[in-house]
C-alpha cells in the first residue's frame, strides 16, 4: 500500500485530498505545515508528498528544498500544489525537485488520476496510457 | 763776442746764466785770493818767528857754552884737573860753531852788533884771556892769574852776559812784537773777507733785481693783460715787448697772435652765433607750432583713454551693477564731474553713483521722476542746470557756492531713453561741447547697457534651461560617437556622487568602468552600454540595474543623437524606478494574494460539489461536505466583502454618512453580539468618561469595533477576558479594546494593519479570517480623522486603541 504525505494548511483542501486519496486505497499521513512535515517525512519514508506551496511559516519550496538537503537518500515523488500561478513560482517549485505542480482549484478526479499517475511511474508500469 | 751778444739779446735765460756763473767766478776767486792771503801771512810769520827761535836757541846755548867754560876754567884753576881744560877747549869749539851759525841769522842791524861783541868778546877770551891764565897757572904764577882776572877778565865776563841777557830780551821782544804783528794782520783779513760776502750779497741783489725787472714785470704785466682779455675781450692794451728778441718778446709777441687768431675766431664764431639765434628762432616757432599740435594730440589722447576706460569697464563685466559703477565713475573722471549717478530707465531702477551717499541717493531717485526728467524724456537732449548748494552740501564755505548739474540721456539706437546720467560739478558750468561729448558716450553706454539686457535675457535663459536640465527627475548623460562624456547633469551627480567627480571629457572606458562598479550586474550594464554606443544606431534599448550601495533600482534608455542623417552620439536617460518596482511587485503581490484568497475556498467548494454530484456518497459523508461548502462560501463572501471594502475605502469612494455618535451603544450592542459566538470568553466594558459622542458613521464604527472584539475573542482561543474602555485623553476619546490572547510578535507589529498580512503562527493559522479586518479598522479610523495602534506582548495578549477626535459640546450627552 503506497504511503502519501499530504501538507495542506487549508483545512477543508486537505479534508477533500485526504478523502480522494483515501476512496483510491493509499494511506494518507496529513500534515498542517512545514514543520509538521519534516517532521513526518523524518519518520517514514513516503512514496509521494503532496505539497501546498503556501505554507505558514515555510513556504512548500523552501519544505521541499530543506527535506532534499537533510534527507538526500529519501526519494519520494513530490506533486507541489498551489493556488499562486506565477510561472516563477512553477520553475522554482520544479526546480526544487517537484514531480508535478498542480494548481488549485483542481478536478478531483483529475487530481487523483495525476496522483495515480506519479505513483504508477515509479513502478515503471502506468496505470492507463 | 758779437754772437755772444746776439745770443744775450735773445735769451733771457742764458744772460742769467751766464751773470750766475760770472757771479760764482768773481765769488771763488775772491774767497780763494783772501784764503791766499790767510795762508802766506801764516807762513811769513811762522818763518819770522822760526828764525827767532833759531836766534833765541843759538844765544842760549852760546850762553851755556860761555858759562861752562867759565866754569871749566875756574875749576881747572881750582883742581887743576886736565879734563876742565880739556872742556873748556870743547866749549870753545861749541861756542866757535855756534857763532858761525849765527852769522846767516843776523839779519837786522842789532844782530850784527851782537854777533860782532859776541865775536869780539870770544876772541878776547878764548884766545887772549883763557890762554894767558892758563899759561900762568900752569907756571904756577897764581898772582899772575888773579891778576889777569882782575884786570878785566872777570868784568869782561860779566859785561858779556848782560849784552847775551839784553839780546835775548830783545829777541823775546821781538817775537812778541811779531806775533802782535799777525794777529792785527789776520784780523785784517778776515774784515776783509766780511767785507767781499757784503759786496758778493750787494751783487747777488741787483742780479736779483735784475731779474726780477727782466722777467717779473713783462709777466705781471701780461697776467694783467690776459686777465683784461679775458674779462674784456678784444679791446686790451696789449704791453709792448715785442722789439725784444728773447723769449719775453716771443712770449709777447706769440700772445699778440694768440689775441689776433682768438679776435678773430670770436669774430667768426659771432658770425655763426648770429646765424645759430636766426635759426634757433625758427626752430622755436616751428616748435611751438608742434606744442601746440602735440598738445591736441594729448589731450584727444587722454580723453580716448578715458573714453577707453569707459568702455573697457562696460566690456570687463556683464554684471550689470559693476558695469553702472564702472560707467558713472569713468564718466566722472571724463566730464571732471565731482558726483554722478546713472539710473535705468526701467521697472528696476538699477542705478550707481560716484560721490553720493546713500541718502542723497535715495532722495535723488524719489525725486527723479517728478519733473526733471521729463524734459529729457521730451527733448532727448542733454541740459544743464545751475543750483546753489544747500549748506550741508557747502561744507566750510559761507558764501553760496553752485553745482551746474548735467542732465544726459542714454538713448537707444531707436532714440528711447535707456538710462539717465546726472553729473554734478562745482563751480564750473558744462560748456555745450562737453554736453554733445556727454551724449555721445551715453550713445556707447546704451549699446552697453542693451548687451547687457541681452546678456541677462540669455543668461535667464540659460539657467533655466540649466535649472531644467540638472533638476529633471532622470539622469541624463551625452556621449560622442568615441563614447566619450560630453554633458552630464545634476541629477547623474546627484546619484552617482563620487564615481560621477570628473566625468567631463572623460574617455569612454573610464566613465563606463566607474559606473558600472556600482551596479549589481557589472556585466549586464557593461554590455548594455557598449551596445548603446557602438551598436547598430536604429534603435532605443533599455535596461534596469540596481545600485549596490543602496539598492536603488535604475533604469536607463539609450537612444542615438542624429544630426542631418548621421548619429553623432549617443544619449542615455538614467531614470530612478525604484518606487515604480517596488509598486509593480506590490500590485503584482496582490493580485497574487487576491487569487490565492479566492481561489483557496473556491477550490475547497468545487473539489467538493464535484465531489457529491459524481460519486455516491454516505449521506454523513454528503453532510460533512455540504456544510463545508457552506463555510467556505461565506467565507470567501466575507472576503469579498472585505476586499470590496478596502478598495472603496482606499480609493476614497465609500460613502460615509456623518451624524453625532454615542459609542457607548455601538460598543455595547458589538460585545452582546459577539458574547454569543462564545463562552470561554468575558467581556468588561468601562466607560470613564461622558463625552462619548463623536461625529461618524454608524454603520462603519460597528464594523470598525465588530473587527477589533472579533479578533480579540479570535485569536485567544484558550478564553480570557475581553476589555473594552472608553476614556479622554489630550482631547481626544479613546477606545482600548485589550485581549489575553496569543499577542502578536514584534516583527509583525509594523505589518498587522496591511492588506492580507497575516502573522505566520500556527496557532493563528488555524484562526480563519481574510487578512483585511485590520486594513478596515484602519481605514475607517482614518475616515473618522482619529488614528489606531497597538501594544501587544506575545502570548500576553494585546491591546488596540483608538482615538478619535472629540464631538463639539453640544453633542455631549447627559
Ligand atoms: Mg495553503
Amino acid at each position: 500500500m503506497k504511503q502519501i504525505l499530504l501538507v495542506e494548511d487549508e483545512e477543508v483542501l486537505r479534508m477533500l485530498a485526504a478523502d480522494l486519496l483515501a476512496d483510491e486505497g493509499y494511506k494518507v499521513d496529513e500534515a498542517a505545515d512545514g514543520a509538521e512535515a519534516l517532521k513526518r517525512l523524518r519518520e517514514r519514508d513516503y512514496d509521494l508528498v503532496l505539497l501546498d506551496y503556501m505554507l505558514p511559516f515555510y513556504s512548500g519550496v523552501e519544505v521541499l528544498e530543506h527535506f532534499r538537503r537533510e534527507c538526500p537518500e529519501k526519494r519520494p515523488k513530490v506533486i507541489m500544489l498551489s493556488a499562486k500561478t506565477q510561472p516563477a513560482d512553477r520553475e522554482r517549485a520544479l526546480a526544487a525537485g517537484a514531480d508535478l505542480f498542480i494548481e488549485k482549484p483542481y478536478r478531483p478526479f483529475e487530481f487523483v488520476k495525476k496522483v495515480n499517475e506519479v505513483l504508477h511511474e515509479t513502478d515503471g508500469s502506468p496505470l492507463s496510457p | 763776442m758779437r754772437r755772444m751778444a746776439v745770443h744775450f739779446r735773445r735769451s733771457v735765460a742764458s744772460r742769467f746764466v751766464w751773470l750766475m756763473a760770472g757771479f760764482t767766478v768773481l765769488f771763488f776767486l775772491g774767497s780763494a785770493l783772501l784764503v791766499m792771503y790767510q795762508q802766506s801771512l801764516t807762513r811769513s810769520f811762522e818763518a819770522v818767528q822760526q828764525a827767532l827761535e833759531q836766534k833765541e836757541i843759538r844765544t842760549h846755548q852760546l850762553d851755556r857754552a860761555f858759562t861752562q867754560a867759565f866754569f871749566d876754567v875756574r875749576g881747572y884753576f881750582a883742581f887743576g884737573r886736565p879734563s876742565f881744560k880739556e872742556s873748556v877747549f870743547q866749549q870753545q869749539e861749541t861756542a866757535k860753531q855756534v857763532l858761525r851759525e849765527m852769522e846767516p841769522l843776523a839779519v837786522h842791524p842789532e844782530d850784527e852788533r851782537f854777533l860782532r861783541d859776541a865775536h869780539d868778546f870770544f876772541i878776547r877770551y878764548f884766545e887772549q884771556l883763557v890762554p894767558k891764565a892758563i899759561e900762568a897757572f900752569e907756571r904756577g904764577d897764581r898772582r899772575e892769574v888773579a891778576l889777569i882776572a882782575e884786570n878785566g877778565g872777570t868784568a869782561a865776563v860779566q859785561s858779556f852776559q848782560k849784552r847775551l841777557a839784553a839780546y835775548h830780551d830783545t829777541l823775546i821782544d821781538q817775537m812778541k812784537q811779531e806775533y802782535i804783528d799777525f794777529k792785527r794782520k789776520q784780523q785784517y783779513g778776515q774784515a776783509a773777507f766780511i767785507a767781499f760776502i757784503a759786496l758778493m750779497l750787494f751783487l747777488l741783489q741787483r742780479l736779483m733785481r735784475l731779474a726780477a725787472r727782466q722777467i717779473g714785470r713783462p709777466l705781471q704785466q701780461f697776467a694783467a693783460a690776459a686777465e683784461q682779455f679775458a674779462k674784456q675781450g678784444a679791446t686790451v692794451e696789449w704791453p709792448t715787448f715785442d722789439e725784444q728778441e728773447d723769449e719775453i718778446g716771443k712770449l709777447s709777441k706769440a700772445f699778440m697772435m694768440m689775441m689776433e687768431s682768438i679776435r678773430e675766431k670770436e669774430e667768426h664764431l659771432l658770425a655763426q652765433n648770429e646765424e645759430l639765434l636766426a635759426q634757433q628762432e625758427e626752430l622755436e616757432a616751428q616748435q611751438a607750432e608742434l606744442e601746440q599740435a602735440l598738445a591736441m594730440a594729448e589731450r584727444r589722447e587722454q580723453e580716448l583713454a578715458r573714453r577707453n576706460d569707459l568702455i573697457k569697464g562696460m566690456a570687463q563685466s556683464l554684471d550689470k551693477q559693476e558695469v553702472l559703477h564702472s560707467v558713472i565713475r569713468n564718466l566722472c573722471a571724463i566730464m571732471k564731474a565731482e558726483r554722478g549717478i546713472i539710473v535705468v530707465a526701467d521697472e528696476e531702477r538699477a542705478h550707481a553713483s560716484f560721490g553720493l551717499s546713500a541718502m542723497s541717493v535715495h532722495r535723488f531717485l524719489q525725486q527723479l521722476y517728478n519733473g526733471l526728467e521729463h524734459r529729457l524724456l521730451e527733448t532727448k537732449q542733454a541740459f544743464t542746470i545751475r543750483r546753489e548748494l544747500p549748506g550741508f552740501e557747502r561744507g566750510y564755505h559761507d558764501e553760496p557756492l553752485y553745482s551746474y548739474d548735467l542732465f544726459v540721456p542714454v538713448l537707444s539706437p531707436s532714440d528711447d531713453v535707456e538710462a539717465v546720467i546726472v553729473l554734478s560739478r562745482f563751480g564750473a558750468a558744462f560748456t555745450d561741447d562737453e554736453a554733445v561729448e556727454a551724449e555721445q558716450l551715453g550713445k556707447h553706454i546704451s549699446i552697453s547697457l542693451q548687451k547687457l539686457a541681452l546678456y541677462e535675457e540669455a543668461e535667464k535663459d540659460r539657467r533655466l534651461t540649466e535649472d531644467i536640465f540638472n533638476h529633471l527627475p532622470e539622469g541624463i548623460q551625452l556621449v560622442d560617437l568615441h563614447g566619450t562624456n560630453k554633458l552630464m547633469n545634476g541629477r547623474m551627480k546627484e546619484w552617482f556622487g563620487a564615481a560621477a567627480d570628473g566625468w567631463h571629457e572623460a574617455p569612454y572606458a573610464e566613465w563606463k568602468q566607474r559606473l558600472c562598479a556600482l551596479a549589481t550586474d557589472e556585466q549586464a550594464l557593461s554590455v548594455f552600454l557598449d551596445q548603446a554606443v557602438f551598436g547598430p544606431a536604429d534603435e532605443l534599448s533599455v535596461m534596469t540595474y540596481e545600485l549596490k550601495e543602496n539598492r536603488i533600482v535604475m533604469e536607463v534608455y539609450a537612444a542615438p543623437l542624429y544630426r542631418g542623417g548621421a548619429k553623432f552620439g549617443t544619449i542615455f536617460v538614467h531614470r530612478d524606478v525604484t518606487k515604480q518596482v517596488e509598486v509593480d511587485r506590490m500590485k503584482s503581490e496582490l493580485v497574487s494574494t487576491v487569487s490565492h484568497e479566492l481561489r483557496t475556498p473556491l477550490a475547497g467548494i468545487l473539489g467538493l460539489a464535484e465531489l457529491l454530484l459524481n460519486k455516491p456518497l454516505a449521506p454523513e459523508r454528503q453532510h460533512k461536505y455540504l456544510t463545508a461548502i457552506y463555510q467556505e462560501a461565506e467565507r470567501l463572501t466575507a472576503l469579498i466583502n472585505d476586499f470590496l471594502d478596502v478598495q472603496r475605502m482606499e480609493a476614497g469612494r465609500q460613502t460615509y454618512h456623518w451624524e453625532p455618535v454615542d459609542l457607548v451603544p455601538v460598543v455595547e450592542k458589538v460585545v452582546e453580539t459577539e458574547k454569543l459566538g462564545t463562552d470561554i470568553h468575558a467581556f468588561s466594558v468601562s466607560i470613564e468618561t461622558k463625552r462619548t459622542v463623536i461625529r461618524g458613521d454608524r454603520e462603519r464604527l460597528r464594523q470598525l469595533f465588530t473587527n477589533l472584539v472579533h479578533n480579540a475573542v479570535k485569536y485567544s482561543p484558550d478564553g480570557g477576558t475581553v476589555a473594552i474602555r472608553l476614556y479622554e485623553h489630550s482631547g481626544r476619546l479613546c477606545v482600548d479594546v485589550r485581549d489575553e490572547g496569543l499577542g502578536i510578535p514584534a516583527e509583525a507589529l509594523p505589518h498587522i494593519f496591511e492588506k492580507f498580512y497575516r502573522v505566520d503562527n500556527s496557532d493563528r493559522r488555524r484562526i480563519g479570517g481574510t487578512g483585511l479586518g485590520l486594513t478596515i479598522v484602519k481605514e475607517i479610523v482614518k475616515a473618522h480623522g482619529g488614528e489606531v495602534d497597538v501594544v501587544s506582548e506575545e502570548k500576553k495578549g494585546s491591546t488596540f486603541t483608538v482615538r478619535f477626535p472629540m464631538a463639539s459640546i453640544t453633542q455631549e450627552i447627559n
